[in-house]
């Protein structure tokens, strides 16, 4: 059995002799979510403590596959390139049935892009690569081997009583952020059912160290000839470690076939008789969709698989409370400096609800498809894998996993509508796209790095001309969601060195927006668009700004006076 | 309708049916969309692709 053995220090807290301060930000747990959870409190200068019941990081295995992006939140976490480096990258899927590939698919198919569609890196490396970036950031305390063993919600905030080693001590905070997995105690400790669909079906997890030339590519097989009647998914990692994922069905006994004597078999059915491998880790699971009705409950709020749980099949579980995180922190960060109103907060459910929604649909029909229940069922699976091979049409019914793709805040009340005819491009809600640029000085850059985490203005310009006047942007600037302004020119010849700017040299981020010069797009903190417009109109971009930062209609809009901008 | 969105609907027109049931309905099914195709050879050829070699002996499907 592999042990990453990274042991995380345990100090008795101050807090068991004499009490502390007052938190604003508790994170239970540090997993994953929990940490991105810290480190973005941190990069936003907000003190938090992180408690975790652990002095290790995951053991075993858990996720695996990190979405593009999760990667670029990762990257303005400033913790995304080693994980890229250490991960193995993969684009590609192939789907089996019996003897045959039926299906493909590439989920990258266009170049200028930084990050790749998917990287698999071991959750331990994951949390190893955080934790050592939240120990860059001052303000992010973690402490190890603190249970949360009760939580109180007062008038002002809540009251945490954690339990260690040497005793136990309470902590004030302001707000949890409750990122404590699937079994989530902290749900317990509210009472809040967390019901949803459990899957009558069992698969057999196994993580497996060979050498062996497979290509770097998420297979996935329907009854093939080595697992009769079930399906087999294979997926490399990191150090020669293979995922292998072997339907059981409902029938089979978790503790038998878990044992080595019953997994080594199945494995060189599928590996071959040869196969030189090592047992990384065996388990055996079953798998289930639910969510809590709200992920807030005052004080409370629920970041990742607390909030929400998901089957397997698609990588959206670990993939979507990163996302979650993403959408959190920066409003919260607003609602503690008093910049937006706690009603902000909402927002995270209204739009991380419409995240793990869409998760679990996905996930739910990838089981269903798996896991046919009943004949009918099971007939019209069978009936699309036979005819997949020959039938572009049928072909598209096969679903061994949709895989995590970033959702949509389009619609929903933070973001501006679109007024403007607009052709093509990211709209109002969707994740900013990636592009290649360069620096002023000529040197490659990427847009996203460009974006950082707080709220911009991009400005799509030719010449100084099309840029908005020094009065208007002050004006943007002083608002209190402040956005700095950046340039994408298509050539930084014509601006005066004061100007931020990044050139589209390849004109893809003017593509990708579907922007012309003069066009402007606001950029939330969490690099989701909040609204664009093909002419900047100061009022217009106020209004919007309004809306993106929860403040409501409740602010006079002041129109800009005609010619005042420099 | 997406793939997956109508691939839900018939999963779900099969809840809770046992196998001569879900043959009933899924045969009635066909005889209700075989009426919105006008054209005779297109039933002919799905009628014979649908057949292919099931029956034959080979492994069609598990």
């Amino acid at each position: 059995m592999y042990q990453h053995k990274v042991k995380l220090p345990y100090l008795p807290p101050a807090e068991l002799h004499t009490p502390g301060p007052r938190r604003p930000v508790v994170v239970i747990g540090g997993g994953p979510v929990g940490l991105a959870a810290a480190i973005d409190c941190g990069l936003h200068g907000i003190p938090v403590l992180l408690l975790d019941d652990d002095d290790t990081v995951s053991v075993g295995s858990r996720a695996i596959c990190w979405a593009k992006r999760t990667l670029e939140i990762f990257d303005r976490l400033g913790a995304a390139q080693r994980m890229v480096a250490k991960g193995v990258t993969w684009r590609v899927g192939k789907v089996f049935h019996q003897d045959r590939e039926v299906y493909s698919f590439d989920l990258l198919p266009e170049p200028g892009h930084k990050r790749p569609a998917f990287i698999n890196l071991q959750q331990y490396y994951v949390e190893e690569y955080l934790i050592e970036r939240a120990r860059q950031l001052k303000s992010v305390e973690m402490r190890w081997k603190n249970r949360v063993v009760g939580l109180t919600p007062n008038a002002r905030g809540v009251t945490v009583e954690v339990e260690t080693p040497d005793g136990r001590y309470s902590v004030e905070a302001d707000w949890v952020l409750a990122c404590d997995g699937a079994r989530s105690p902290a749900r317990k400790m509210l009472g809040l059912a967390f019901e949803g669909k459990v899957f009558e079906d069992r698969f057999l997890i196994a993580d497996v160290k060979m050498r062996a030339d497979f290509a770097t590519e998420r297979w996935f097989w329907f009854d093939p000839p080595f697992h009769p009647g079930q399906s087999a998914l294979l997926h490399r990692q990191a150090d020669d470690v293979f995922r292998i994922d072997l339907q059981l069905g409902w029938g089979a006994d978790p503790e038998e076939e878990k044992k080595p004597e019953r997994v080594i078999p199945r494995l060189k059915a599928m590996l071959g008789e040869k196969a030189k491998f090592e047992l990384e880790w065996v388990s055996v699971y079953t798998f289930q969709c639910r969510r809590l009705e709200r992920f807030r409950h005052g004080r409370v709020l629920f970041v990742g698989d607390s909030a929400h749980q998901v089957s397997p099949f698609g990588a959206r579980g670990g993939n979507g409370g990163i996302q979650d995180v993403d959408n959190l922190v920066w409003k919260l960060d607003l609602v503690i400096r008093g910049k937006a109103p706690e009603a902000l907060l909402d927002t995270y459910d209204e739009e991380r609800i419409r995240g793990a929604d869409e998760n679990i649909l996905n996930s739910t029909r990838a089981t269903d498809f798996i896991t046919p229940k009943g004949p009918g069922a099971q007939a019209l699976r069978d009936a699309v894998l036979s005819l997949a091979g020959g039938n572009d049409h049928i072909r598209r019914f096969v679903n061994s996993g949709r895989l995590s793709t970033p959702c949509s805040l389009d619609g929903l009340s933070l973001q501006t509508p679109d007024t403007d005819p607009w052709v093509g491009g990211a709209g109002p809600g969707a994740p900013c796209p990636d592009a290649p640029v360069w620096e002023r000085n000529g040197t490659d850059a990427w847009l996203l790095d460009k974006l950082g985490n707080q709220f911009v203005l991009m400005v799509f310009a030719d010449g100084p001309g099309d840029v908005p006047g020094r009065t208007d942007l002050e004006r943007l600037r002083s608002h209190p969601m402040g956005p700095r302004e950046l340039v994408v020119a298509s050539s930084g010849t014509p601006f005066p060195p004061s100007v931020p700017l990044v050139v589209d040299m390849q004109g893809l981020a003017r593509q990708r927006y579907g922007a012309r010069p003069g066009s402007v797009h606001l950029v939330r903190p969490d690099q989701h668009l909040a609204g664009r417009w093909h002419r900047f109109d100061v009022g217009t971009v106020l209004e919007a700004l309004d809306r993106a930062g929860g403040l409501g209609a409740a602010r006079p809009v002041i129109k800009a006076v005609e010619g005042a901008a420099a | 309708m997406t793939h997956d969105e109508l691939y839900e609907a018939l999963v779900e027109m099969h809840r809770g049916l046992d196998a001569q049931q879900s043959l009933l309905v899924a045969s009635r099914l066909i005889l209700l969309l075989a009426q919105h195709v006008k054209d005779d050879a297109v039933i002919h050829r799905a009628i014979a692709e649908a057949r292919g070699s099931v029956g034959d002996g080979g492994a069609i499907v598990a």
